[in-house]
């Protein structure tokens, strides 16, 4: 029989702790805790256990009779949670883990166990809506705000970093969704994405459509943000994203369209902002045969479509923006300027 | 401090099988991040270093696949003058263990300073790191180096490997004084790259590569600078490989010369005898923990 601890790095949720001590009546409570040693030195066992603070039990096996064999009890065993490696953790009590392990829940030393032990307990993630000037941004507001509770809006705040900032501050969850104003969310969207562990400094891009020239990827895409990564973001670089986190995730699921062609003038910023970032390569995790492809169609395609052609011209505007001022980080930031936008539009028209 | 705590970068610029091998590492390290396509192996370890928010980093080249038992090792500092530590990578093709391609672990503040090969203001970086003596090459091996994807790639790993080996200090020597003055274990792992791979997928060009580059090097007047050039070394390929109809005679032609030129008396191994030998040589190496030679015998 191995200790039982039940371990949170803040504050261990008392309805939870309760139906724990019920189960499992000699665990140890272990709250804000910092390292390994934290926990390691409650337990007098050769292994223990570890029952993390948003994990809920299934009661499929025991715990108290589950041994880990002689010749890989030096490893951390590591239980399915739904369907990811995440869960409880049976850990040997002399091995040294990193706090880095230990915060995104990853072991090097680690065995999977393929056994459900707990299904993770999903908090509903805040959804912030995000608009400036955009046309549509009531419409596409009434559709979420009308299918979710927890929806919040920051509206009007100049420049994009700052406008995702203050989306942060507004979040009460570890992470949030950020919806911008142009974004028709699909109804299959249901805001549910399970963020494994290790991926909760990530920042999380969804794929959307385009209206204009039809490519899917996450140009306009909802973003599933780490709140206190956004909050401390650099703000003085051209792309958010990379700023917030070096950690990036793009998700295949589909969720919006990136209505964005709703006069000339949004039209043209949108396709002149997205082609600087493609053209100039800023984006360090760019695939340029990827990029090359996406530029050729934002300067080629969708002519025929609503305000079709001031995206052609905002594209090829942009792509040339972007290489002439590939290496000039000021000129190039800029482009988070809307009303500087405004003014290079009129010059051009 | 294990080696899991260190920030992990992924290096590519142009591999085929680097988005198949960053899958891979992620599944190992899911926060390792990536550079790509940055020119020149100066420029792509200082973005690295940029990248990289702890003193010191992990790079793992894009053909590298990882043992994930690499994360779990401790590392003492207790050497303040080693800035750079390295371990063996075991080459798929031709079953070569050492420092080529494997992982490391940088300091970040040398990698800022460094000046090596396009940013090198001396002969003997202008092809590769020069680290003095803060430089660590641990003995075991924890990852396998996958260099033939297509012929392009192996061809291009063969080359490199082909004009390094023969060079002292990055500086090409005398041909007649090759086998003198060059550090031997060099010799022989030019000698398995020039011999070996004819029965691995796309290893013939590994073996033509590595002899062309050693042939170019040491007996033309071409400037073997330019191996650190990646989209040169594509333009060659381009040009003197890929019009070749039989890559297997071409190797045979080559033997020929070097043979005649700097005495390298190197045989061509069909894929049978490769094949042979490759598994000979891994078995060598696995005895080489059982016997060894007694000093002075």
């Amino acid at each position: 029989m191995y200790d039982i601890l039940a371990v949170s790095f803040s504050k261990f949720e008392e309805l939870r702790w309760e139906k724990i001590k019920e189960q499992y009546p000699t665990a140890i409570l272990c709250e804000n805790v910092k390292s390994f040693k934290d926990i390691s030195t409650k337990s007098f066992t050769k292994m223990f256990w570890v029952i993390w603070d948003n994990l809920e039990l299934t009661n499929n096996i025991n715990l108290n009779e589950y041994r880990a064999t002689q010749w890989d009890d030096d490893y951390v065993h590591i239980f399915r949670n739904g369907d990811v490696f995440d869960g409880v953790c049976l850990f040997p009590k002399k091995i040294s883990i990193s706090d880095r392990e230990l915060h995104y829940r990853f072991f090097a030393r680690k065995k999977d166990i393929d056994i459900q032990v707990s299904n993770p307990v999903i908090k509903q993630n805040d959804i912030i809506f995000l608009s400036y000037d955009e046309l549509n941004a009531e419409k596409n507001f009434k559709i979420i705000n009308d299918r979710f509770s927890n929806v919040k809006r920051v509206h009007g705040v100049k420049g994009i970093h700052h406008a995702h900032i203050e989306a942060a501050k507004l979040a009460e969850t570890e992470m949030f969704y950020v919806v911008d104003g142009d974004a028709k969310v699909l109804e299959t969207f249901d805001f549910d994405y399970r963020v494994e562990e290790w991926c909760k400094d990530t920042v999380h891009v969804f794929s959307s459509i385009n209206p204009v020239n039809g490519m899917i990827y996450g140009y306009g895409g909802i973003k599933l943000l780490p709140k206190q990564k956004t909050l401390s973001m650099n703000t003085e670089t051209t792309d958010m994203t990379t700023s917030i986190s070096k950690q990036f995730k793009s998700v295949k699921a589909l969720s919006n369209i990136t209505e964005f062609n709703t006069d000339p003038f949004n039209t043209w910023k949108s396709a002149f902002r997205e082609c600087v970032k493609l053209s100039s390569k800023i984006i360090a995790r760019q695939n340029d045969t990827e990029t090359d492809e996406r530029l050729q169609k934002w300067c080629t395609e969708g002519m025929n479509k609503q305000f079709g052609e001031y995206s052609v011209k905002g594209a090829i505007a942009g792509k040339l923006y972007g290489e002439k001022f590939r290496d000039d980080p000021e000129k190039l930031r800029l482009i988070n300027d809307f009303e500087w936008l405004k003014k290079k539009f009129n010059e051009i028209q | 401090m294990k080696t899991i705590e260190f920030d992990t970068i992924f290096l590519s610029y142009d591999e085929p099988n680097a988005e198949k091998n960053y899958a891979d590492l992620c599944s190992k390290v899911p926060w390792a991040q990536r550079i790509h396509g940055v020119k020149g192996s100066d420029a792509a370890h200082k973005a690295a270093a940029e990248l990289a928010d702890t003193d010191w980093f992990i790079t793992i080249d894009a053909d590298n696949i990882v043992n994930p038992n690499f994360f779990d090792l401790d590392i003492s500092f207790d050497d303040p003058k080693v800035q750079v530590y390295s371990w063996c990578g075991e080459n798929t093709v031709n079953g070569l263990i050492y420092g080529n391609g494997g992982v490391k672990l940088w300091h970040k503040d040398f990698v800022r300073q460094m000046q090596t090969h396009e940013a090198a203001e001396h002969d003997r970086a202008q092809v590769d790191f020069c680290w003095e003596n803060g430089y660590k090459q641990f003995k075991e091996v924890f990852s396998t180096v996958h260099i033939n994807t297509t012929p392009l790639q192996a061809w291009r790993a063969g080359f490199r490997e082909g004009v390094k080996m023969t060079l002292l200090d990055g500086e090409k020597v005398h041909p007649q004084e090759i086998e003198q003055k060059i550090w031997w274990h060099n010799i022989h792992r030019l000698k398995i790259w020039s011999t070996i791979g004819t029965h691995a997928v796309n290893g013939k060009y590994a073996v033509l590569g590595a002899r062309q580059g050693a042939y170019m090097t040491n007996c033309t007047d071409w400037d073997y600078i330019q191996v650190r050039d990646f989209d040169y070394l594509t333009e060659l390929y381009n040009e003197i490989v890929a019009p070749l109809e039989n890559i297997d005679a071409e190797i045979q032609i080559l033997g020929k010369k070097l043979n005649l030129e700097l005495g390298f008396s190197w045989p061509y191994l069909d894929n049978e005898l490769s094949l042979y030998f490759a598994n000979l040589y891994k078995e060598t190496i696995n005895l080489g923990s059982s016997y060894f030679r007694g000093s002075n015998v």
